[in-house]
């Protein structure tokens, strides 16, 4: 899978791409300004843009015109720290797909580039398969060698988000912010971060599945899968 | 106390003084001056009292010269200087006391030696003085009901720029942009004061938008390194090096991190409201927009051990999305941070009010400060304080009222969406 990373904030960009980059089908290529995101796009085929809307020289919604002019079936995510209602409109509005407001978690762009690829790419076939975990990500069916099991809604989206970050520490932070949604302030109770991943845990377990989740002691978990 | 009112007391209270110590004088005054009179009309009787006996002995024969004048034969002996005093005498006619002034003389003539006494009753002089102190006492009652409505008149026309001007400074919003205007007033300090408060309030508006911006700015700017910080750190966290204790100093630099951009974002939203950069509102359905967060609320309630009760009523409303998404999940977050756990947190939308409840403990400071920045009931660290500051500033920017109570040691805020409903 082929990135741009438009963000005209050097630190930020190589970190951003240091850690997609640990996904081993990932390639992500950075564009620093308008200008040279014109050239990338103009040279290669990407599949998912990452645009940050403002650059210094010119709107990344300007870009994501010209992206999405070209027919192209690429998918788009905005990153802007600019959180007002009428950015957000007019990026979803002009073609984008997904908004995230800086500053993000890693781990949360890292599951929506994956979400979004998963719409895109595989029409049809959404099946994803890992080891002897199978996910469906149309119906939100999960199958454990080849037996399905009942997970509610936030233990699917908990299970999805650790497959999507798989061998990465997901802060337990993170993973809260990923069940709750923005608007809610979880950094105060996290406890039911541990909770649900209990849940989850057992359940596998009991599906017969390897027990793939490790605690990172202090910190959250990580989902450990060679 | 109003100025008219302290004036009008003040000027009443002095006048009163004035006119009550004015006419007790005025009466000793002119009660001497009537003694002097009658006095003076004794002496010239007397002259004229001896003249008449001069001319004619024979008058001596009859011991009452007239009412007013008595006669004694006395002693040869004895000699009288002319003498005044106030006497009573007893009227026949009337069957009272009067009060008379009295001269008393004596009178040696070439056959014998008399004693003369003039009389002269004070009644009538007596009478004449109560009248003049009743009637002055009127006059000064119909004064000083004059002095109160020249004071007022003499108020409103002196005063009227005043009131203008406290007027306008009151109504003056010191977060707008727009500049303060007086009347110009015929009076110089009226001028002069508003020129000062022009000058003052210019600088306090000035002030208050550069800090305004300053906060803006900062806000603005501490974003991306922020967002760098905690970009390195959750690099980090990926290391493969790192020691369990290495882990959690990191984590912990990612979180503090992570809270520092909430407030800065918190910041800026305020910053947001206050320069009305709100502006599209859509007509929501508040109970669906409510269900929606309890939604994602919902394990978070169910890991605190919360009991929520919720009734809620359709109710449609013109409102910013976001800011209205902000509003419900602040309320919400402040009944987590602050409910009880195993306690109940209520929620009640009905006739339009929002009524949001949680149990807990009496605030720890005056409820007033409830909504003021950066004041924290518990020391919940990973609360910055500026929740219901926003909820208070969403609230004042469609000027709709919100409420607080603590009622059986339950916390509600009530919002009255009223005003923005259809």
């Amino acid at each position: 899978m082929k990135i741009l990373l438009v963000e005209d904030e050097l630190e930020l960009a190589q970190s951003i791409s240091d850690y997609l980059k640990k996904n081993e089908k990932i390639n992500c290529d950075v564009a620093h300004d308008l200008y040279k995101a014109s050239e990338l796009t103009e040279l290669y085929d990407y599949d998912c843009f990452i645009v940050d809307v403002g650059l210094p020289d010119g709107s990344g919604l300007e870009l994501i015109k010209t992206i999405k002019s070209k027919d192209s079936k690429a998918g788009v995510i905005i990153i802007s720290a600019r959180d007002s209602i009428d950015d957000r409109i007019s990026g979803l509005n002009i073609g984008a797909d997904d908004y995230l407001i800086k500053p993000f978690h890693f781990s949360e762009l890292n599951a929506r580039i994956h979400s979004l690829m998963r719409r895109l790419k595989f029409e049809g076939n959404t099946i994803f398969q890992l080891n002897e975990i199978s996910i469906d990500s149309q119906s939100r069916e999960v199958k454990i060698k080849n037996e399905a099991i009942d997970l509610t809604k936030s233990e699917y989206d908990l299970l999805f988000y650790l497959l999507t970050n798989k061998n990465q520490v997901i802060s337990k932070t993170s993973i809260a912010e990923h069940l709750v949604g923005e608007f809610v302030d979880a950094l105060g109770s996290l406890d039911f971060v541990y909770l649900h991943i209990k849940n989850l845990r057992k359940k596998l377990i009991q599906a017969g599945c390897t027990d793939y989740i490790k605690t990172v002691y202090g910190v959250g978990y990580k989902f450990y899968i060679e | 106390m109003r100025l008219l009112s302290k004036t009008t007391l003040l000027i009443i209270t002095v006048s009163i003084f004035i006119f009550m110590f004015g006419n007790i004088a005025f009466f000793y005054i002119s009660k001497g001056m009537i003694k002097k009179h009658i006095d003076t009309e004794l002496v010239s009787q007397m002259h004229n009292v001896i003249g008449q006996i001069k001319k004619d002995e024979a008058l001596f024969n009859i011991t009452k010269f007239s009412d007013e004048v008595s006669i004694k034969a006395v002693h040869p002996d004895i000699a009288q200087p002319p003498t005044f005093s106030d006497t009573v005498l007893f009227s026949t006619i009337q069957n009272i006391y009067i009060p008379h002034r009295a001269l008393k003389f004596s009178y040696q003539s070439k056959s014998r030696n008399q004693i003369i006494t003039i009389h002269k009753s004070l009644l009538s002089s007596d009478k004449l003085i109560e009248r003049i102190t009743i009637s002055s006492i009127v006059m000064v009652m119909v004064f000083i009901i004059m002095i109160y409505i020249m004071n007022r008149f003499i108020f409103v026309n002196v005063w009227s720029n005043f009131f203008s001007s406290l007027e306008t400074i009151a109504n003056h919003d010191i977060k707008s942009h727009e500049k303060i205007f007086f009347e110009n007033s015929e009076i110089e300090e009226f001028n002069k004061l508003n020129s000062v408060l022009l000058k003052m309030v210019d600088r306090i508006q000035t002030d208050y938008q550069s800090l305004k911006e300053l906060t803006a700015n900062t806000s603005h700017e501490i974003q991306t390194p922020l967002a760098i910080i905690r970009g390195k750190a959750e690099m980090l966290l990926q290391s493969e090096n790192l020691s369990e204790n290495d882990m959690e100093q990191v984590f912990s630099i990612l979180n503090t991190s992570e809270r520092l951009s909430k407030l800065n974002q918190s910041l800026l939203l305020i910053t947001k409201i206050e320069n009305n950069q709100f502006e599209d509102s859509q007509e929501l359905n508040l109970k669906n927009v409510i269900e929606k967060h309890l939604n994602n609320f919902e394990m978070l309630f169910e890991a605190g051990e919360f009991k929520l009760t919720s009734q809620l009523d359709s109710t449609k409303i013109h409102i910013n999305p976001v800011l209205l998404d902000i509003l419900i999940t602040n309320l919400l977050n402040n009944a987590l941070a602050h409910g009880q756990k195993t306690k109940n947190i209520t929620i009640k939308l009905k006739n339009s009010a929002f009524t949001i409840s949680n149990n807990g403990k009496a605030l720890e400071f005056p409820h007033e400060q409830l909504f003021t920045r950066f004041i924290k009931g518990n020391k919940n660290k990973n609360s910055n304080g500026l929740g219901l500051e926003i909820v208070k500033k969403i609230c004042a920017y469609y000027s709709i009222p919100i409420l607080y109570s603590y009622v059986k040691s339950q916390h509600n805020f009530t919002i009255d969406f009223n005003q923005i409903s259809n």
